[in-house]
């Protein structure tokens, strides 16, 4: 019902993300090969809202936050601000953006779509 | 039903606390802290850990009980367990895989359903209000409709749009749940 993105590198398993499931929550999670740098996510984060470096969180009211190397995002959000966030963190690594809800990963063209102010973009 | 046992969170247990940890105590990494999102509450999991096999058990009844196909209750894929009832990182009420990505459309739910406080749903007072059958209900229908959705279309709003209207034999309540979730989200 809720439909979450994955933003990182993550390991394959053939062309599909490789998950894991987690004995503390008995949930998989995609396996990381290799965790989001987190003055990148920091720097691109305060580039997208505009705002000096003050603090070292997401926005209060956003729906992402950083896990174990990667980033977690609402895929309908509907703030500007967080949509342009998920684009510049894409496109600036190059990370993979997995569709939790479509077992996939897909393009950021193809989220983009769907997401407000995909014209910015 | 849901258990009269509070769990205490353990202090060193930053996911189950979240946001009742000062931003100083917060994990970091790179400089950044690590707030989670949406965790489930420990009471909601612990309950939903103990009775497992029961809670699964019902659920699948019940998606019978309101016409779900038997082919339909549970996902065959990797990376999910097949049972009606089952666990997703972050929590997300319920899922589903659609014919488009496996010919065999499935639906289950998740122990978010259980929590008044569910993401996105807490905010409607139709959610808050209602007992847990409805919500279990809302959370079927919306799953069902976009397992249904045809291919080529954005299944969430398809189901976001629909599953109000749903031939599943799902409370009124539950309907009222998923048009206030429609409107919520803009639709």
């Amino acid at each position: 019902m809720v439909h979450y993105l994955f933003l990182g590198f993550f390991d394959h398993e053939g062309n599909q993300v490789r998950l894991a499931k987690s004995r503390a929550d008995g949930a998989f999670h995609p396996v990381v090969h290799r965790p989001l740098d987190g003055a990148t996510v920091l720097t691109v984060l305060h580039e997208a809202r505009g705002t000096e470096i003050e603090d070292r969180g997401f926005p209060e009211g956003w729906t992402s936050w950083l896990e174990d190397g990667y980033v977690v995002c609402d895929k309908h959000t509907r703030n500007e601000d967080e949509v342009s966030f998920i684009a510049q963190l894409a496109q600036r690594t190059g990370c993979s953006i997995y569709d939790v809800s479509a077992f996939r990963e897909i393009k950021l063209e193809e989220w983009l779509k769907q997401a407000p102010g995909y014209a910015k973009h | 039903m849901v258990s009269s046992r509070v769990l205490k969170a353990d202090a060193t247990d930053r996911r189950l606390r979240g946001a009742e940890v000062g931003l100083s105590e917060q994990p970091r990494i790179g400089g950044m802290t690590t707030t989670p999102g949406y965790q489930l509450p420990a009471d909601v999991a612990d309950f939903a850990n103990r009775y497992q096999e029961p809670l699964s058990r019902a659920i699948e009844n019940h998606m019978r009980r309101l016409g779900v196909p038997l082919a339909m209750i549970g996902i065959d894929w990797r990376g999910i367990d097949p049972d009606p009832f089952v666990r997703y990182y972050p929590p997300q009420l319920g899922g589903n895989i659609r014919r488009g990505i496996h010919g065999s459309p499935g639906i289950n739910l998740d122990p978010a359903v259980l929590d008044v406080n569910a993401p996105k749903m807490n905010a409607l007072a139709s959610w808050r209000s209602a007992r847990l059958r409805d919500r279990i209900d809302a959370v079927i229908a919306h799953e069902y409709t976009e397992a249904l959705a045809h291919q080529g279309i954005d299944f969430h709003v398809h189901a976001l749009t629909a599953a109000e209207n749903t031939p599943l034999l799902i409370s009124d309540r539950a309907r009222q749940i998923l048009r206030d979730y429609r409107r919520a989200e803009g639709y």
